[in-house]
């Protein structure tokens, strides 16, 4: 053994990140290669049932925005419900791309590199179909501009500084134009490349401006990954402050089920939770989707997140049980009463699915073989949101359904248009990322190539 | 300044052509050849701004400006608003001045119940009803239905002309042509000449309209019958058999010291229930005399629920309970009167099997002996209408006179009562004649016979055989469409009118509002139609029927009262307006010597049988059902079980879990050759045995608002010529698999151990005026915000609040509050700024009850105001919590974080759907708040505005009790009182420091600025095992009230 | 731990030149598109001029020149030219002689027909003048002129008049807000009647006047 591979022995023996004896020519093509080839009838199909949902959607808005908040199942003690579920929930999602791209960079993790960018990129998603909600769950959606500070003739009359939906709108858009300048930063070199191996007169022209004069030169690189530093930097506070600011919607309020403290760690590991869940999902889809991605986007990737996911299911787990001591120990009989009532109240279905998704189902991830089988992963990354939808769920309805006084029990009034609302924002969702698969690559090419030879004997070694 | 030197400069150098000199640098070729555009190119290059200074006025600093506001204004396309107009009267009318509003005295009278009024009119047209402070009997309060007359003025659905029906020979087909009134009179004269003529009317109390009718009567030879369709022709039929006289006496709660009433909703539906609710809350004052009620019960009504000991009897056991009080008074000493003798000895022998609790019963005739001419027992209303009423009533006759009663608490002749004067006897030989075809015209005055009388009074077949029917009322209902002419009589708001509701209690009724369509009230009809017959001297001498009324006033009443006596008429009609009510001084006040009783009964004990017994009953928010098309009072949640917009058929608890049966699910009723369907509603408190039905409900052709709510529960009872039966009837329930979806805006009826409605007992409340309430100790580290000017706050004493659900009816009139229709509140989305929560304690098969209105508690840490993110809801500096309606956004998260819940939210666009003359009755002063917004109770905002701006404009600081908020001014048991607490010798300050007082959820340290006062209970249970069908589980009240403290003793978050 | 430091560091420096990054790459970006040269104008003018609107727009709403959504100036043309210079400037009359139900309700009332014709059942006014003929046929008929409004306040705003003209007194009172309405030939809205117009009135001590929601919006 050479002396330099012995040295190789001694650490521990780096498992090869990227599969298929790949150079890196291969790597720009086989990542190009969606983005270049026609659109296969697979995609098109997905692309056209993911509009269809999206106007779906888009209707149903307009008609509840023009005929008023009453046709959705909300209604008093019950005054939130889907929109504000659906808006916490993609929110959450979102969190995992960030935590990819930014935390794991700044921990220098290199499994990131191959699935940062399709994870970044569902934050922006998600981030876009969440943001809808707080514009639409208002009763009058055309004085939304009143939710900004903006300088007025009404002596000046400014907003509440104090109220967390105000924090919202300042949590959700910072994080909204990080999330998405972070991702476009990312994408810059990508786009050079595309623009370079361009054949058409058009996609030159538009991968030219989006890369924005990237010449590849040594000096863009410093730049470049200085910007990029910092803005990994920028950004891995975000996963912690948003999702504990919309924790606070709740936390700050003195309902109870809602008025605890335990909720900004709640959020963001139930936030990370989903986020991964989504993760893990979309990934599988596209690595069947484009089979060449699997030496890229490898089991050994997905395994390490199936583990943050059983990790952090984990800690949702604590979390719940942790309400429950708290309520008993607080004596506080209004406390008591509400989690009573969440596990054995009318809505009991939806708390034992929420804990069945969250914490049960995510055991099966101690079995290596399921952890790496692509159908067991998927399936319990669908369950993993389902039970976090339904977590949000719990939180909101049960608490407002029964709280001080008994006279002013009620129960949740679920409408059609509830469905509508749900279902639509997935099909915003996946319509922006079918897109974003045909036009941008789908792993990101410049950190790839860096990371080829992780693992691997690099070829004409002395 | 800078650039013009620039330009000066420049202009050097452009003389010199640059071709000559030839420039020592250059920039580019074009500047080397001296291009011709070169120059031009340079004096722009430097010129920061493309105007230049000097030539058309613009420099430099204003362009910014005019690029600014020229791009705001591209921008905001010049956003000037529409023209508007502004129109005022030609010629204008002195005493109304725009905005102002102005107050008229009248009354107002529905059949049953009446009220002396303060009619709210702005611009020419009534948006609110009032009480009439001087009026003696409701004294400036109003129960719900009262408030109703103002919607049902504006009603849409209500008939805008003369009807004349092409009826053919047996009246099946119904297509109806609009005519005019002279026309219908020329044809009416000529039928009225024939004679034969019959007038059927309800009860009368009006002098002038009994005097126009008696008239009416000699001019044609037309008989007159009173009917009732809720009639208490038993009581006053009781009364002749007692003492000789038929008289409806007068009962006198406030000198009641214990009273026990048997299936009588005197605080609900009986006779005059404000006035009852009035005396009844003053005895009601925690202390040693404070009053006492035992309620013996077939069906839950309001007054059960006011109980201190409820006991739930079968109706066939009514008369049982009277006859063991009786014979326990006989043992006690007491003179049986020899009437009676033989029948209480059958009875005392019979007591066993009755089911009651002889223990419990010994303890009432013991109270009751104590209580001799201090109480008062009483019986009465359709829950007592069954086969042997009027021995019922003789035997309580009886009991009050052996008590030494008669003439104390019954008063039998000083201001008995006028109304309920209907007969059905009279009715009954009417329906015979007509038949017999010996009647040729039948008139009816706004009585929807059809309706109203059961199937086996013959009314349908009776009325083929008429040749003329002529039908008097608003609405083209079952007997409308039936009659020849349909003649509207409109609205009391709109035509003149008197009313006597106890003798010698005369009041008026003023117009307020120019009649709205082609309307005659029935005065000027019957003015109109004598005056062609043999007329008398009053109604010659009268041109309208204005002077019809001054006329009778002046000849008959004006000599009767104290405002009258000694007076030019002139001088006191302009009196009678302002006051409104005129009467002879302490009438009311004087008691009157005890009558002999001379009433014989022979009556045997109803065996004991094991069938299910149907009891019919009047509630107070619907009663006749004469109301049943204003929305108001279809969407006032009922005062027992919070049902709205339909009535139900109540059955017990236990009953249900035997039979399975589930609320909603549809049962049918049999009994003979009757068959009825209804929605079930589990009622705790019902006899397993008994299931009770409101009548007034599914009448048709009433308007589209009445269109399908509820089930016609008349058909249920029985004419039994001339002495109709509404309880008792036995019948079989039989489930059926369909469903009816019963909407009710409170589905959960205990409160949970949780310390919200307080009550405390007698003897407690004796040893220590706090007791019952846990305090819980509560801090804050912020000092207390001073409030220099004033300092609202209200106390709501929970011990004489009946839940009567008046000040619901008078806050949604006041404030504009939006009806929203039996769906959306089956959604949960009623929208009354005050809800009444009712709470059942103790064992559900006879539990106890207690009510607690609560509205916006206006918290001084208000957990609505820190998480509105447009500052939409903020604290004033006078303590309220103001919502500004324009700047609410629609989060909602104002609602989700009060506990109370007491913020409702418009979710869709009410205001649009609102019939159109319905608007009418909006109040200018309250903003109507359109679709995305919130909104809660203000304390009448715009009442403080207009009370404090008139106490600034005098000068003078603003005295205690100025302002009164609508609940307070129409609540019947005066609850609710509002005022200042920096003003420390108000009523609220004073309140505010009582030891009963309490604040609900005081440990989330909102600091509420409503208190309420617990409710005391007289709660010596007679025994542990009492007549509560199956014992109270929950033992002595003091048990239970240990057992709600206990709770609390851990911490809190 | 040193690694972390200098890492840590290095970011911090590099930050501060993370400005010159971005106007550079703006920059680079121009070059970028060669063969956009001619035909667009270069990124660079592109972006300085929509920053120069951008705050010539937020400059110019900022200001009080309040001619968005607010009537300042706002005269419309009346059925009737009547003039307040002519009654109330030369005649003296007193605001509140027409006018009246501005010391008694919450709407000072436009005056109807009968209060002009207390004197123009006998002043005929100018000669050849057609106005007074026209009111009095109007009176005649019985009816009403309909006047342009001029001061029109938003639906959810409820000024009281009175409460205003109890305690300045009429003439000083209108003037705060109508402004010098005996000089005006044809009326014109005087002040911008914006809510924080309002507000500052009521914010100056010595009105010692209400800011609270409720006295305006209930």
């Amino acid at each position: 053994m050479s002396e330099a591979s012995m040295n190789m022995a001694s650490e521990v023996a780096r498992k090869p990140l990227i599969l298929g004896n790949k150079t890196y020519k291969d790597i720009s093509d086989d990542i190009c290669e969606p983005v270049e080839a026609a659109p296969g009838k697979r995609w098109l199909a997905l692309l056209l049932s993911a509009k269809g949902l999206f106007l779906f959607y888009l209707i149903h808005i307009a008609i509840v925005v023009s005929t008023g908040m009453g046709l959705l199942g909300v209604n008093s003690p019950i005054a939130w419900g889907t929109m504000i579920i659906t808006f916490v929930f993609w929110i959450g999602i979102g969190h995992a791309g960030t935590l990819i791209s930014a935390i794991l960079f700044l921990f220098r993790q290199k499994w990131r590199t191959s699935v940062a960018r399709s994870a970044e990129a569902m934050t922006v998603f998600a981030v876009m179909t969440a943001g809808i909600f707080p514009l639409i769950h208002t009763g009058r959606p055309w004085l939304d501009f009143w939710l900004l500070p903006y300088p007025n003739q009404r002596g000046p009359l400014w907003v509440n500084f104090r109220s967390p939906l105000l924090w919202d709108v300042f949590a959700v858009s910072t994080y909204a134009t990080v999330s998405s300048v972070f991702w476009y930063v990312g994408l810059v070199p990508d786009f050079a490349t595309l623009r370079d191996r361009a054949k058409t007169k058009i996609r030159r022209l538009i991968y030219g401006a989006l890369s924005m004069g990237w010449r590849g030169s040594a000096r863009d690189w410093a730049h470049y990954e200085m910007v990029y530093l910092i803005l990994a930097g920028l950004s891995t506070p975000l996963v912690l402050s948003v999702h504990t600011i919309v924790s606070f919607d709740f936390a700050v309020s003195q309902l109870p089920g809602w008025h605890t403290t335990i909720f900004p760690p709640y959020f963001v590991a139930g936030a990370i939770f989903s986020g991964f869940g989504m993760v893990v999902t979309l990934l599988t889809l596209v690595r069947i989707g484009f089979p060449k991605f699997k030496d890229y986007i490898t089991i050994d990737h997905m395994e390490v997140m199936n583990k943050i996911i059983m990790a952090t299911g984990l800690m949702v787990g604590y979390a719940y049980g942790s309400e429950f001591f708290i309520a008993w120990y607080s004596g506080n009989p209004y406390e008591q009463y509400a989690f009573i009532n969440r596990a054995f109240g009318p809505y009991a279905w939806s708390y034992w699915i929420m804990v069945t998704c969250n914490v049960i189902i995510p055991q099966l991830f101690w079995v290596k073989k399921f952890r790496r089988s692509i159908p067991v992963m998927f399936v319990v990354s669908i369950f993993v949101n389902i039970g976090m939808w339904f977590e949000r769920f719990v939180i909101t309805v049960t608490s407002l359904h029964r709280d001080f006084l008994p006279s002013s029990w009620g129960m949740y009034e679920w409408s059609w248009f509830d469905t509508a609302i749900l279902s639509g924002s997935f099909g915003m969702f996946l319509t922006i990322f079918m897109l974003y698969l045909k036009f941008v690559p789908a792993i990101s090419i410049a950190e790839v190539k860096p990371v080829l030879y992780v693992g691997r004997q690099r070829p004409g070694g002395h | 300044m800078m650039d013009s030197k620039l330009q000066a400069g420049h202009q050097d150098s452009q003389s010199k052509s640059p071709a000559e000199s030839g420039p020592a640098y250059w920039l580019s070729l074009e500047e080397l050849e001296a291009h011709p555009g070169m120059a031009e190119r340079y004096e722009n290059e430097f010129m920061a701004s493309p105007l230049s200074a000097d030539d058309n006025g613009f420099a430099r600093r204003d362009f910014l400006k005019v690029m600014g506001a020229s791009l705001a204004l591209a921008t905001s396309a010049c956003v000037r608003r529409p023209a508007a107009t502004i129109i005022p009267y030609a010629k204008a009318p002195k005493e109304i001045t725009p905005g102002e509003a102005n107050f008229y005295t009248s009354s107002w009278f529905d059949g049953y119940e009446g009220a002396g009024l303060l009619v709210k009119t702005l611009e020419g047209r009534p948006i609110k009803l009032e009480g009439n402070p001087q009026h003696p009997i409701n004294l400036g309060a109003l129960s719900a239905r009262a408030h109703a007359e103002v919607l049902s003025l504006y009603d849409p659905d209500r008939l805008r002309g003369p009807r004349r029906n092409l009826v053919n020979k047996d009246r099946s087909n119904s297509e109806s042509v609009s005519t005019k009134f002279e026309e219908a009179d020329a044809a009416i004269l000529e039928v009225l000449k024939k004679g034969g003529v019959a007038l059927v009317t309800g009860s009368k109390p009006s002098p002038s309209v009994r005097a126009i009718i008696g008239d009416f009567s000699r001019a044609f030879g037309v008989r007159w019958v009173e009917y009732d369709a809720l009639s208490l022709e038993s009581v006053r039929e009781g009364q002749r058999l007692s003492y000789g006289r038929a008289v409806l006496p007068r009962y006198r709660f406030d000198l009641a010291q214990f009273v026990v009433s048997i299936d009588a909703d005197f605080l609900g539906t009986l006779i005059s229930p404000v006035e009852f609710t009035k005396q009844w809350s003053k005895r009601r004052t925690p202390g040693a005399d404070m009053s006492r009620l035992v309620c013996f019960e077939s069906t839950m009504s309001l007054t059960g629920m006011n109980a201190d000991d409820r006991v739930r009897i079968r109706p066939s056991r009514q008369l049982d309970v009277a006859f063991a009080l009786l014979n326990r008074l006989a043992r006690k000493g007491a003179t049986m009167p020899a009437g009676l003798a033989e029948s209480a000895k059958a009875f005392s022998a019979a007591e066993g099997e009755a089911g009651l609790d002889p223990m419990f019963l010994d303890r009432v005739a013991d109270e009751l002996w104590k209580k001799r001419g201090t109480s008062l027992v009483l019986a009465g209303g359709l829950a007592t209408a069954t086969a042997q009423q009027l021995e019922l009533q003789v035997v309580v006759n009886a009991l009050n006179s052996v008590l030494g009663n008669d003439g104390k608490t019954v008063d039998h002749d000083s201001a008995v009562f006028q109304t309920y004067s209907g007969s059905a006897k009279s009715l009954a030989t009417l329906i015979q004649d007509v038949a017999a075809g010996k009647v040729k015209t039948l008139i009816i005055d706004d009585l929807d016979l059809m309706t109203l009388l059961p199937k086996d009074s013959g009314f349908a077949e009776a009325i083929k055989k008429l040749e003329n029917l002529i039908y008097t009322g608003n609405r083209n209902d079952a007997t409308g469409r039936l009659s020849n002419w349909v003649l509207p009589v409109g609205s009391s708001l709109e035509t003149w009118g008197d009313l006597e509701l106890q003798s010698g209690i005369y009041s008026i009724q003023q117009p307020t509002i120019m009649p709205m369509y082609d309307t005659r009230s029935l005065g000027e009809l019957l003015l109109a139609w004598t005056k062609a017959g043999s007329a008398s001297a009053r109604v010659k001498a009268s041109e309208t029927w204005l002077d019809y009324v001054k006329a009778t006033w002046s000849q008959e009443i004006q000599s009767k009262t104290d405002l009258g006596r000694g007076k030019a008429f002139n001088d006191f009609w302009i009196e009678l307006l302002q006051t409104g009510v005129a009467m002879s001084g302490g009438r009311r006040e004087r008691t009157s010597s005890a009558r002999a009783f001379v009433g014989r009964v022979s009556v045997k004990p109803a065996p004991n049988r094991a069938v299910m017994e149907l009891v019919l009953h009047a509630n107070s928010q619907m009663m006749d059902g004469r109301y049943a098309n204003v929305p108001w009072l279809q969407e006032l949640p009922d005062p027992v079980s919070k049902v709205v917009w339909d009535n139900y058929l109540a059955v017990s608890p236990a009953w249900a879990r035997e039979q399975g049966v589930k609320q909603g699910d549809v049962i049918e009723i049999t009994s003979g050759d009757f068959k009825m369907r209804a929605p079930a509603w589990i009622q705790p408190g019902l006899h397993d045995a008994v299931c009770t039905m409101a009548v007034g409900y599914g009448r048709k052709g009433l308007g589209k608002v009445a269109e399908d709510s509820g089930f016609d529960a008349y058909q249920a009872a029985m004419f039994n010529a001339g002495q109709p039966i509404f309880s008792g009837r036995l019948v079989e329930l039989k489930k059926t698999k369909e469903r009816y979806e019963l909407v009710s805006t409170q589905i959960h009826h205990v409160m949970e151990n949780r310390p919200l409605s307080l009550e405390t007992t007698k003897a407690a409340f004796e040893k220590d005026q706090g007791s019952g309430i846990h305090r819980h100790h509560v801090f804050t580290i912020w000092p207390e915000h001073q409030y220099t000017k004033h300092k609202w706050a209200m106390t709501v004493d929970l011990n004489s609040c009946t839940g009567c659900s008046a000040c619901v009816v008078a806050c949604s009139s006041e404030n504009n509050v939006q009806v929203v229709g039996k769906r959306y509140v089956m959604e949960g989305r009623e929208m009354h700024w005050i809800r009444i929560d009712r709470y059942y304690k103790g064992d559900m098969a006879s539990p106890d009850t207690v009510f607690q209105p609560v509205m916006c508690q206006h918290c001084e840490n208000a957990p609505c105001e820190t998480v509105c993110p447009v500052l939409a809801t903020v604290h004033n500096d006078e303590g309220l919590n103001d919502m500004a309606y324009n700047r609410c956004v629609g989060t909602r998260y104002c609602a989700n974080n009060c506990p109370y819940k007491v913020r409702r939210f418009n979710w869709f666009n009410y205001v649009k759907k609102r019939a159109e003359p319905l608007h009418m009755a909006y109040n200018p002063d309250v903003t109507v708040r359109t679709r995305g917004v919130m909104e809660k109770c203000t304390f009448c905002v715009q009442r403080i505005r207009r009370a404090t701006n008139v106490a600034k404009d005098e000068k003078r600081p603003l005295r205690d009790g100025e302002i009164k908020t609508a609940c307070q001014e129409t609540c019947p048991a005066d609850a609710i009182v509002f005022g200042d607490l920096n003003n420390k010798e108000s009523r609220v300050a004073k309140l505010f420091a009582e030891k009963r007082a309490y604040t609900l959820l005081e440990e989330l340290n909102n600091q509420p600025r409503v208190r309420y006062l617990t409710r005391v209970r007289h709660a010596e249970r007679v025994d542990e095992k009492h007549g509560h069908g199956g014992g109270h589980a929950a033992g002595r009240a003091e048990d239970r009230q240990d057992q709600t403290t206990c709770a609390f003793e851990g911490g809190l978050v | 731990m040193h690694v972390v430091d200098s890492f840590v560091r290095n970011s911090f420096v590099r930050s501060f030149s993370f400005s010159a990054v971005y106007f550079s790459g703006v920059k680079r970006a121009a070059h970028g598109i060669a063969f956009l040269q001619g035909a667009l104008p270069s990124l660079k003018t592109l972006s300085l001029a929509s920053m120069l609107s951008m705050s010539m727009w937020l400059t110019a709403c900022g200001w009080e020149w309040g001619s968005i959504g607010y009537n300042k100036g706002y005269a419309p043309e009346q059925p009737i030219p009547f003039s307040h210079e002519l009654h109330a400037g030369q005649y003296k009359m007193q605001c509140l002689y027409c006018h009246s139900s501005a010391e008694r309700a919450n709407h000072s009332a436009v005056p109807s027909l009968n209060i002009c014709m207390n004197c123009h059942l006998v002043v005929p006014g100018s000669e050849g003048n057609p106005w007074i003929p026209k009111l009095q046929e109007a009176y005649a008929k019985n009816e009403p002129i309909v006047w342009k409004k001029v001061h029109l306040l938003p639906d959810h705003v409820k000024f009281n008049h009175k409460r205003h003209v109890e305690k300045y007194g009429a003439p000083q009172a209108c003037h705060k807000c109508h402004g010098p309405v005996e000089s005006m030939e044809t009326m014109y809205q005087f002040s911008s009647l914006s809510m924080g117009w309002c507000i500052n009135c009521h914010r100056e001590s010595e009105n010692q006047a209400p800011v609270s929601c409720s006295t305006c919006h209930y």
